[in-house]
Formats: structure tokens, sequence, C-alpha cells
């Protein structure tokens, strides 16, 4: 590099500095978006390591992908905030922060005492106000919680054997990591550099209940949302339209040829062309609504004898929509997915590199920088990498370190 | 502090459906002015109740027909004065109508343009017709729900996942752009993929695949690493309460409530490990001893001893919560019960901005006259011919 050429692209948020503070998947992920749109994220661990280094899966080195994931590109310290001087290194850390993002716990469920601290964003399981606060929670309780998992399990037609389900995956704690980037954002320009800065109360509860936009709509236009037992009278329709779940002799598809021409070109891909004319079954889209499980029964008949990726190919020659239900191998193979580069393959100390989600979106700045994607990445280290931070917070508060562990105090 | 940040932005607004009105819902809840362009001729916005009255508070209705060279002439000098353009056409219409990134960064080089897409703006699959539903399918995550049913039910499909959670991220972007435009008055272009969207929440799928390992239980009906853990129906109409134990306090705590099933002298009792290796045997016992209990009562008693359970709550439930209704997640507006613009809290109680849903063209004298300075006859004669509508 010489003098004229310009600095690589980190990103929108290249000025802003970020302090992470507890173990949280949602706050860690939210953390972890600002550092992929160029903040410089400190995240502090305490000496003994963040608990969710011990979640799976793990390398053949016995590293947590998971701990990667939800960690890459920010600087790693080790802390124990629970003695009087760790404390007040973790206010001094804040005070050259724009923002600290932490779980109630590791700020001991008050507005912490540091006079610099920027805005604070809290991640809480209730929230720090009202009457419900403190309940013991987890994950997947809060689903059940929030209403999204009997939301979820409606409507069905035997509530008896249908139980309320969660989301996939870490799917909850995940999207609250979204809803953390955008609060600690919003919160970051509202606070406009105030010291101490506001606090701002985040519970997973409440960004469940904000994700039941229909449930909501429903209770609101006076709908029962309390019987989940399915009306039959009123078909199979499902989200705006007819969706039907296919299985294949490999797999399954979801297809949804809901206009009549899209139907006819289907009925071509499937072999019977004739079911058009059948006026009874199939005529129009009210009448496919109504036949929605019995056509389903007809169709599945020929979709088991396919395998589901020939179905999809001669769907999409045909215009029509339909996509398999990709299995998790499926998807890291998938081709659009390594077209657009969503994969970073991120490298662990074992030599050990695995394909990671980068952010769904590409990037492009007005002059033509483009945010990286699709590139090599280190996974943190088991000993954080910030080292030298510390030294230098250490020797201007004229304190020394008692102990090692995790990254260095 | 000053809670509308974004006061002064002004974006425009073609989205609908769902991921793009939610997201500009959020945006006008923080102080931006949100333009969404609609047409009267379209059912999407002729029918205003429902979901649509939920996820379109904070903007103001502008009625455009962008078919005609008028109309587009119209949008063009719009997006002159303005900050963000939110869109998810198809590709078709994006460069039919003039209105790609491309086009509109002629006018106003520093626009911020957001594209949401079912696969993204590039890729072999950038033009395959895809709904939300369907993308639910393509990501994965209605294989890792629920048992598979020919009726698609319990595995994912309701309420709508993949729209809420673009929202998130198209508003992560959007936030990001235009912080990064206030420091340095650049423009930005994001090509937001929804099946991207989706996948990004799903890591543990992810990293076990490419570890060629199966993830060991489907956390959609259990807690790994705790035991027990599920959801168990109690007595009553369907009633279900969720529970989980992790450590050795909450089991000691489940066993005190559930003192006459003698759980704590059982084999597995001792240590988690063995817990969680009679992991079915221990749901077994608790299935059968909550099947005939009141769940409002065991909830209490279960929290009580430090055990995380929770009834199964529905929206009812939700709504009526004291504790939902002092952190003001819902408030009355003109006599409605309406849901909170923003999902977090300021010490003040404050929780984003709050307009009703405009009703349809609500706006047209304010977008086309003041913001335009198109005259009253100019109007009327853009009406008559059928551009303003």
């Amino acid at each position: 590099m010489n003098r004229f050429t310009p600095p690589p692209f980190r990103g929108p948020l290249a000025d802003l500095k970020v302090l992470e503070l507890g173990s949280d998947i949602s706050v860690a992920f939210g953390a972890r978006l600002l550092a992929d749109l160029g903040a410089e994220v400190v995240k502090v661990e305490p000496p003994e390591g963040d608990a969710l280094r011990g979640q799976g899966p793990f390398t053949p080195g016995g590293e947590s992908a998971l701990f990667a994931y939800l960690n890459c590109g920010k600087t790693l310290v080790s802390l124990d905030g629970e003695t009087a001087g760790g404390w007040h290194l973790l206010g001094e850390l804040a005070g050259r922060s724009d923002l600290v993002i932490a779980t109630d716990r590791a700020l001991r469920g008050a507005a912490p005492d540091w006079v610099q601290r920027p805005a604070t964003l809290v991640v809480s399981a209730q929230g720090l106000s009202g009457p419900g606060t403190g309940r013991p929670s987890s994950s997947f309780i809060q689903q059940h919680a929030s209403g999204f998992a009997f939301h979820q399990a409606s409507p069905v037609t035997d509530p008896e054997a249908t139980p309320p389900v969660g989301c996939a995956d870490w799917e909850g704690d995940m999207a609250g990591g979204l809803v953390v980037a955008i609060a600690a954002l919003w919160a970051v320009e509202a606070a406009d550099g105030a010291r101490p800065g506001p606090l701002v109360d985040l519970s997973h509860e409440d960004l469940l209940v904000y994700m039941l936009v229909e449930p909501f709509a429903d209770w609101q236009a006076g709908m029962d949302v309390t019987n989940r037992r399915r009306d039959p009278s009123k078909g199979l329709t499902i989200a705006g339209g007819l969706v039907w779940y296919l299985p294949c002799a490999d797999g399954a598809v979801m297809v949804s040829p809901r206009e009549d021409h899209q139907w006819a070109r289907w009925c071509e891909v499937m072999g019977h062309p004739g079911w058009t004319r059948d006026a009874s079954l199939c005529g129009d889209r009210v009448v496919r609504t109504g036949n929605a499980a019995r056509l389903q029964e007809l169709m599945a008949q020929w979709s088991t004898t396919q395998r589901n990726r020939d179905v999809v190919e001669a769907a999409k020659q045909a215009r029509v929509a339909c996509f398999p239900v990709s299995t998790p191998r499926d998807l890291i193979e998938n081709v659009q997915l390594r077209a657009r580069q969503f994969f970073n393959d991120v490298r662990f100390a074992d030599g050990t590199a695995l394909p990671m989600p980068a952010l769904p979106f590409r990037f492009v700045s007005q002059s033509g920088d483009e945010l990286a994607r699709g590139g090599e990445m280190a996974a943190p280290a088991r000993t954080g990498g910030g080292q030298a931070l510390l030294a230098a917070l250490l020797a201007e508060s004229g304190m020394t370190a008692k102990r090692s562990a995790v990254g260095g105090l | 502090m000053n809670e509308l940040a974004l006061e002064g932005i002004r974006i425009i607004d073609f989205s609908w459906v769902m991921a793009g009105p939610m997201t500009t819902k959020m945006l006008g809840a923080m102080g931006a002015e949100v333009i969404k362009i609609e047409s009267s001729t379209r059912p999407e916005f002729s029918v205003r109740d429902g979901m649509f009255s939920v996820i379109n508070n904070n903007k103001r209705s502008a009625t455009l027909n962008i078919t005609t060279p008028e109309g587009q002439e119209l949008i063009r000098d719009l997006v002159r004065s303005s900050h963000v353009v939110v869109e998810n056409f198809s590709s078709r219409v994006l460069s039919k109508y003039g209105l790609s990134y491309d086009t509109l960064r002629e006018i106003k080089p520093d626009i911020i343009f957001v594209s949401a897409s079912g696969m993204g703006r590039t890729g072999p699959e950038k033009d395959l017709l895809a709904y939300g539903s369907l993308l639910q399918g393509y990501s994965g995550r209605v294989g890792m729900i629920g048992e598979p049913n020919a009726a698609l039910e319990a595995m994912g499909i309701l309420p709508a996942w993949t729209d809420p959670i673009t929202a998130l991220w198209e508003t992560t972007a959007i936030l990001a752009a235009i912080r990064h435009w206030r420091r340095s008055g650049q423009g930005a272009y994001v090509d937001l993929s929804m099946l991207e969207a989706t996948v990004a929440l799903l890591p543990e799928a992810l990293l076990h695949a490419a570890l060629g390992r199966d993830v060991p239980e489907a956390r959609s009906t259990t807690e790994t690493g705790a035991a027990p853990s599920g959801c168990f129906r109690c007595a009553g109409d369907d009633a279900w309460l969720a529970l989980s134990v992790r450590t050795d306090e909450e089991w000691r705590g489940l066993c005190r409530v559930m003192a006459e099933a003698n759980l704590d002298s059982q084999p597995f009792a001792a240590t988690a490990e063995e817990r969680l290796a009679a992991k079915d045997e221990i749901n077994n016992r608790v299935a059968a001893w909550l099947r005939t209990r009141d769940a409002r009562a065991i909830e209490v008693a279960l929290q009580a001893e430090g055990v995380p359970a929770s009834r199964s709550r529905h929206m009812a439930d939700i709504v009526a919560d004291p504790h939902m209704r002092e952190r003001a997640m819902f408030g009355e507006i003109d006599g409605k019960v309406q849901m909170a613009t923003l999902p977090w809290l300021t010490e003040d109680g404050w929780r984003g901005a709050f307009a009703p849903t405009p009703a349809i063209g609500q706006d047209n004298d304010y977008v086309f006259g003041t913001l335009l300075g198109l005259s009253a006859e100019r109007r009327a004669a853009l009406a008559e011919a059928g551009t303003i509508r």
C-alpha cells in the first residue's frame, strides 16, 4: 500500500465504538451485526470465559462454532466485573465507547454508576420494570410466555395432538439480536453524545410479542384468538394464497400455483393437464381453495415418486413458484447463496474452516465501495485479542492485573 | 435525548405486503417522514383493516399511478427532496418504470436505496417468483419446526416469520446507511435477500451440517441441555405449560413442586448428566403429572421455586397482562387498543411516535401541493387524468 491508496471500506459504522457486556445470544449477535457494519466492538468476558463458549457444536479442536458465529470481528477482553477494580475498568471502557450493550445481569440490574457512560441498551428476559420482571425464564420459555409458540401452532386440525411449538434453531434469540442492533443504532443517535447517556430497556418477551402482527390484528378485529382449532369451512388457505407441501421420494417441496395460468402449467408439470378441464376439482382459485386437501392428496401421489430437485427444476421451467424444503446441507451448497457470496469462511486455531452467514444484504456506498462478503475470517481466539487495550487501561488507572485467564486480566 | 432521532429524514416507500411496511413503520416511529406511495386501484391498498392497520402507522399516504410518464416524473421530483427509497418491486417493474437505483441516483446522487426481494437482485435465481411462505421452506426452517404434515400445520408458516425478520434486517441496514450519510454525505445501495435474511438466523443447523453432524434435538419442541423440558398439556381447555430444568437448583425446585411424584428418589435424579440421559422418561413423568393440574397454579408454584416455566399464552392473555400494560407494550389510542410501534422502552416509557394508519390518499395535498409545489388546478388535472389516484 502506498500513501495514495485509500483505506479499505470498513462499513457505514466505521466511526462507532461499542462495548458489549454479559452473556446472551441476542446481545452478542446484535453487537456482531454492528461489527459487520464496521463498528469497533469490544466484548468483555468474565475470567472463566463467556458461558456461550460452552454451547455446541464444537470444532474437532473443542471450540464453540456458535460462539464464533456470534463474535467474529470483535475485540475480546477478559475482565472480572464482580471486583471493584474490574467494575472501575468497565466504566473506563464504557467512557471510551459511544454505546454500551449489556445484559441486566452484567449491570447488576441497575443503572451503572459510571459518569461517562454513553447510551446504554439493557437486555433482559422481561424488562427492567413491570410487575412480572424477574420470572425465571429461558429462550425456550420466552417463546411460550410471549405467545409465539401458541400462535405458531394455530390454526390446527387437532389441537390436542398439536402442542404449541417454538421457533427453529436459535431464531428467537437471533431475532432479538436484530432488535438489539436496531435499538442500539437508534439509541446512539437519540442520545447524541449525552453522558451519562440514557438507559434503553429491551426485553426478550416484548420483542417476540412485537413479531405477532397477525394474531394481534385478529385480536383487534374481535376474533377468538384463544381457539386454535381450524375452521374446516375455510379450507387450507395459508398466508394469503394456496401453498401446498408435497412429500417427494427424497425430502419435500412447497409449491404455490395460485393463478389459473400458473395452475395450468403446474398440471402440465405433473403430467395431468386434464385436471384443468375438471371444473369441480380445480375450476378456479376458489374451487381449488375449497378442494385444497383433496388436491394435496392427488398431487402427493405423484410427488412421492419424484426427486424434489427434479420437481423444483420442472416447476422453474414452467414459471411456477416452487422450492424445496431445504436441509441445512442443501443451504450450504445452495447455488444462489454461493453466487451471492453469502457465506464467509471462518477459520479456527485447529485449522477447521466453517461456512458462516454474512450479512444478508449487499451494501454498496455511493462511491462504489462494497461491504465484503464471502471472504475468510478468523474465529475469535480462545484467549482474547484485547490484551493491548487492557494493558493501556491498566496503565492509565495505575492498576495491575491480579490473574490471567481467558483474555488477560 | 431526542427520541425522534430520524427527524428530517424523508423516506419514499413503495413497499407493500409486510416486510417493507414493517420497516418504514419502525423508521416512522423514530421520527422519519414516511411517504407511502399507493394506488387506489389495487386491493392491497384499498383494504386497510386487519394486519394492514397494524404495520402502517406513522406514515403519510399519497396515491399515484406510477405506470404513466407523468406519475414517474412526480416520483422523480419527490426523490429529489428525499433521503431514502424503500421498494420490493420485481426487477421488471423497477426498470420498466424508471425506478431503479441507477435511474434515481442520477436525480439524487446521495439517495439511500433499499431493495428487498426474495432472492436478492443478483445470482442465478434472482428472478424466481418467491412468496414469504415458500421462502420459509426454502430457507430450511419449515423442516425444523413441528412434525411434517400435509396441511403445514404448526410448521412455522404462520404467523409470518420471513417478512418480519426481513423488516428487522432492512431497518438495521437503513439506520446504518443514514448514520453513514449523516457523517459522510454518501448515499448507499442495499440489496437485501429474504432468503438470506431467514437463513442467517439458523446457525445451529448450519454449523452442525458444516461439521457433518445432525442437530441433536429440535429446539422448537424442547430446550437442548435441559431435562425435563417441553410443552405439556394441563387440565382445562387447550391449556399448556412449558418448563425447562437446566441446573441442580432448578431441579430441586421442580421436585418440591412435584413432591408427590417422588422425582428426587428416582435413579436419574442425582446429576444433570443422568437427567439428560433419562430426558424422555422424566418428560413422560412430568407430562402425566401435569395432565390433571391447573396450568396457572403450577406456573406460579414453579416460578416461586425458581424453575423456568410459563403457560403457553395467547394474544388475549398478552394484551390483558398487567406487566405488558405497565410497560406500555399496548396502549389505547382514540379508544382502540394498539400495539407499541417500537419493541423497546425508554426510562420515560416512550415506545415510538404513534400516528394511526393513514386513509388512502390522505396526504395527497401535502405531498403534491406542499412538497412538490403543484397548484390545486394542476393537482385536479392530474387526478382527472388518473395520475394521482
